[in-house]
């Protein structure tokens, strides 16, 4: 899965790992990225979309729990 | 679509009042593209956290500096495994792997190492300068963490200065590995990628670096006073040459 979010651009990646690795909000994360909390936002979604494309395409093991 | 970003991914990251999120259920049923998109970021609601933390199973400590001493017969994956937690951990990992990896230990079968080194990897490829740039710590922060980084380690560890190269001291961390200490200083250079020394107490007796290399990451340990260093850091080998030198004269070995 890790493996998955290493293949996204850099500043998405960085996103994706602050906020939902280290558990930063999504302001602290903007801030720390010296960046607009929308544009933050933005790269978390689109992060999120390629995450999901990837899932869809079986590139990506999700956890038992996920799977319904 | 008509329902701003922010507000979806803040309903699936659950941060929405209950008044808010039926608010904006209610638009959903009207936004076809909005709700293709809430689609596709629950599905994208993955235990990342989890997964950094939990992708890192070894043997016992001691069987790693055992093998650091005098290579043994290759790693199996019975016995106790342990949990290491962190950029840390699979930063002395990835020197290990390494060292095996340069004696071939591991050639005859595509053991777990090389598994472990794929899921170490990606895990420490997360980490990118703006992953480091939340500031530079105040002088009294600094000196709590190293304090309490030097009880951990039983020995007065002094953070090297990397000043002179313009690379900034940016934590000090404590992980444990079954009751060991193990300490990580995170360092951010002005540019290039961040680069980390590792301590743990060690048995083993003094010697210089031993170099290493996996997955485009420097790698080298060196031993002194009963402290086993870790460099670790995508670098050239000009600049781990240059920061080991550094830190080996700031600590006297």
């Amino acid at each position: 899965m890790l493996s998955a979010v290493d293949r996204l651009p850099e500043a998405q990646k960085s996103a994706i790992y602050l906020v939902y690795v280290e558990g930063l909000s999504y302001e602290e994360a903007a801030a720390a990225l010296e960046i607009p909390a929308g544009t933050l936002t933005s790269r978390l979604v689109r992060a999120r979309a390629k995450i999901a494309d990837m899932v869809r395409d079986g590139d990506i093991a999700v956890p038992e729990s996920k799977v319904e | 679509m008509t329902i701003a970003e922010d507000r979806l991914l803040a309903y699936v990251d659950g941060l929405l009042s209950p008044e808010e999120a039926a608010a904006l259920e209610a638009e959903l049923r009207t936004d076809g593209e909005a709700a293709a998109l809430v689609d596709a970021l629950r599905a994208s609601d993955l235990p990342y956290r989890e997964a950094a933390e939990s992708l890192i199973s070894v043997p016992d400590l001691s069987e790693i500096e055992a093998f650091l001493a005098s290579p043994p017969e290759p790693a199996r994956s019975g016995g106790s495994a342990i949990r290491w937690v962190g950029a840390v951990a699979a930063a002395v990992l990835l020197f290990v792997a390494g060292i095996y990896s340069e004696q071939n230990f591991f050639q005859p079968e595509k053991s777990q190492w090389a598994e472990w080194l794929e899921e170490i990897a990606s895990y420490q490829a997360l980490y990118t300068r703006e992953t480091l740039s939340l500031g530079t710590p105040p002088a009294d922060r600094v000196r709590r963490q190293m304090a309490r980084v030097s009880r951990a380690l039983g020995h007065e560890i002094k953070a090297p200065d990397y000043g002179s190269v313009a690379a900034e001291f940016k934590y000090a961390r404590m992980y444990g590995i079954e009751g060991q200490p193990l300490a990580q200083i995170a360092y951010l250079p002005k540019e290039g990628k961040p680069f980390s020394l590792c301590m743990m107490k060690t048995d083993i007796a003094d010697h210089p670096p031993r170099y290493a290399e996996a997955y485009g990451m420097k790698l080298a340990t060196w031993r002194h006073k009963g402290i086993a260093w870790v460099f670790v850091g995508g670098v050239s080998e000009t600049e781990r040459d240059r920061y080991i030198e550094i830190a080996r004269r700031q600590i006297g070995s």
